[in-house]
């Protein structure tokens, strides 16, 4: 009892300050960006707002937990579906310090770092792509005043009587950090129990015994290990029983889907649309894995 | 005219404070390592830092009435105060304890040069190593090369009990040390083992102690003949204070490169 605690504690603890900034960002976002401007610059969802959304993660540092308070405001503002999952599935993924880690866990292997987080960059304009149609319209309410219901908002006459910005920050930031730190709770608990099912020493070594598995294997790990992506690049180094190529697939897969987003994605978009994510983009990373097996880099 | 107030869901608000302060105990009594590598302790305090200052701005809008408190999110908040409540348990395990519920095999990390680093040598001719790295090269060598016969070596680590012991058939009296590998949080910890021949005689029961073994390297054959273990040839075993982290960070060890192609 005392090692599953200490353990699910300790992957709370590490995604808290992340859960603080996507909390800070959405509570921004809801006060301060008008609905109508945000579904503007995000445009209609077109392939090329899909790429532009992807490349807007470079700019923002924060990783898979973070960025789901973030997105699921967006959300309730009415960002077109296209542009709103690619920004959820590359931000984590392409960002600098995620980059600037990769390189370092890689000994300064510029190229394995680049494509990993071009990898990501494709998959997640794919998965943008495949999903946009798949991902519920938002409720009429909430996409017509550009906010959910618990925004912290005294009523929706808001035009007559607004309290002041600052209050409002702190009603939206508080129910906003509550909300992801339940699930990454919840999300953290199962990670726990899960890799004490499946051992992650065993499964690596299971990708050395069986290479064709290997991919696949790295994949299923990344799930259960559920690492944050500023540092899941140093556990890929570690398993020395997976191929490079089985390494690339652990650091593609586990930024968009692990148990820990598997609670949160549920959440904020519904469990039917989190399994047909979770499956679309295991087949995006097995298919560009394949490609890259086929043109013979990184096998 | 009324002043118009924000909603606030007061379990909410109660879990998010609980478990701040929880984790600012924690933060407070230097423990963050005992979860996290080191460098999320800065984040996470800069974190503490916002959230303390969030909850400052709630008490002053509940004094100037600028909100409305209300019972709602409550099966949230019940899930973050079960993660408070932990918080403020403050689980430790201990290494043995851990090692079990994680059923880590033998092996651990597996990332090195197959070169014993050039640590600096004491007046008694022992390499004062940290232990940052020679657990992991030593581990490197197990199954390679033999060449680090006679290092004499200064290391720091905790007694434990190896799971599957009997499959190295360690010779009666034996000791295994161990350092835990953490990459980001305890949750992703690896182990790594030295085994010790205790001529010294320590208590073996005596698990969890930290301890520093001045001695020399040796390897010793796996009873299959598939491969071998480092050995350790103490000449002393001191009982020490835990290090400060307690845990090696990967990313501070001098790794070889990865080529794109093995």
């Amino acid at each position: 009892m005392t090692a599953f605690a200490a353990l699910t504690i300790s992957i709370i603890i590490e995604g808290f300050p992340y859960i603080m900034l996507g909390a800070a960002l959405s509570a921004l976002l809801e006060v301060f960006v008008p609905a109508a401007a945000l579904r503007r610059v995000a445009g209609h969802g077109g392939p090329l707002n899909i790429l532009v959304a992807a490349l807007a993660g470079i700019v923002l540092p924060v990783c898979e937990c973070g960025i789901v308070p973030v997105v699921a405001r967006l959300r309730a503002k009415g960002v077109a579906n296209g542009p709103l999952l690619a920004y959820l599935f590359a931000a984590p993924a392409v960002q600098p310090i995620v980059f600037y880690s990769t390189l370092v866990a890689f000994n300064d292997n510029l190229a394995f770092a680049a494509l990993r987080c071009a990898g990501s960059l494709v998959i997640a304009v794919g998965g943008a792509l495949l999903l946009a149609r798949a991902l519920p319209p938002v409720a009429a309410e909430r996409a017509a005043c550009g906010h959910d219901h618990a925004c912290g908002c005294a009523g929706h006459d808001e035009a007559a009587a607004l309290p002041p910005a600052w209050v409002r920050l702190i009603a939206v930031f508080v129910t906003d950090a509550v909300r992801i730190l339940a699930y990454l709770t919840v999300g953290a608990m199962a990670a726990t129990v899960l890799a004490l099912l499946l051992p992650p020493a065993r499964v690596a070594a299971l990708a050395g015994a069986w290479p064709l598995l290997a991919v696949p294997l790295g994949m299923l790990l990344a799930f259960v290990l559920s690492v944050c992506s500023e540092a899941d690049a140093f556990v890929a180094y570690a398993m020395t029983g997976l191929t490079p190529l089985a390494q690339l697939a652990f650091l593609w897969f586990g930024p968009v889907a692990d148990i820990k987003l598997a609670v949160m994605y549920s959440r904020v978009f519904g469990r039917q649309f989190t399994l047909r994510a979770f499956l679309t983009l295991a087949g995006l990373v097995l298919l560009l894995a394949l490609l890259l097996a086929l043109a013979g880099v990184a096998r | 005219m009324n002043t118009p107030r924000a909603a606030l869901p007061l379990p909410a608000l109660l879990a998010l404070a609980l478990f701040t302060a929880g984790l600012a105990r924690v933060a407070w009594a230097g423990r963050l390592t005992r979860y996290v590598a080191p460098r999320f302790v800065l984040p996470i305090e800069v974190a503490l830092a916002g959230a303390g200052v969030v909850l400052l701005l709630v008490l002053a809008a509940l004094l100037a009435r600028r909100v409305r408190l209300q019972w709602q999110e409550r099966g949230m908040a019940l899930l973050v105060l079960l993660a408070a409540a932990a918080v403020w348990w403050r689980p430790l395990p201990s290494l043995a304890e851990l090692m079990a519920f994680k059923d880590m095999p033998l092996g651990g990390v597996r990332a090195g040069q197959g070169k014993l680093p050039p640590a600096p040598v004491d007046a008694d001719g022992y390499r004062e190593c940290d232990g940052q790295r020679v657990y992991v090269e030593l581990d490197a060598l197990n199954d390679t090369q033999i060449a680090a016969h006679s290092y004499r070596l200064s290391l720091v680590g905790q007694l434990t009990v190896l799971p599957g012991a009997d499959a190295i058939d360690l010779p009666p009296g034996a000791l295994v040390m161990a350092r835990l590998v953490m990459v980001c949080c305890a949750a992703d910890a690896q182990p790594v083992y030295m085994a010790v021949a205790n001529r010294a005689g320590f208590d073996e029961t005596r698990i969890d102690d930290w301890v520093r073994v001045r001695g020399t390297v040796s390897f010793r054959p796996l009873p299959d003949d598939s491969g071998w273990y480092a050995w350790l040839e103490d000449d002393e075993i001191t009982a020490i204070a835990p290090p400060e982290p307690e845990y090696l960070q990967p990313q501070l060890i001098d790794l070889s490169a990865v080529p794109l192609s093995r």
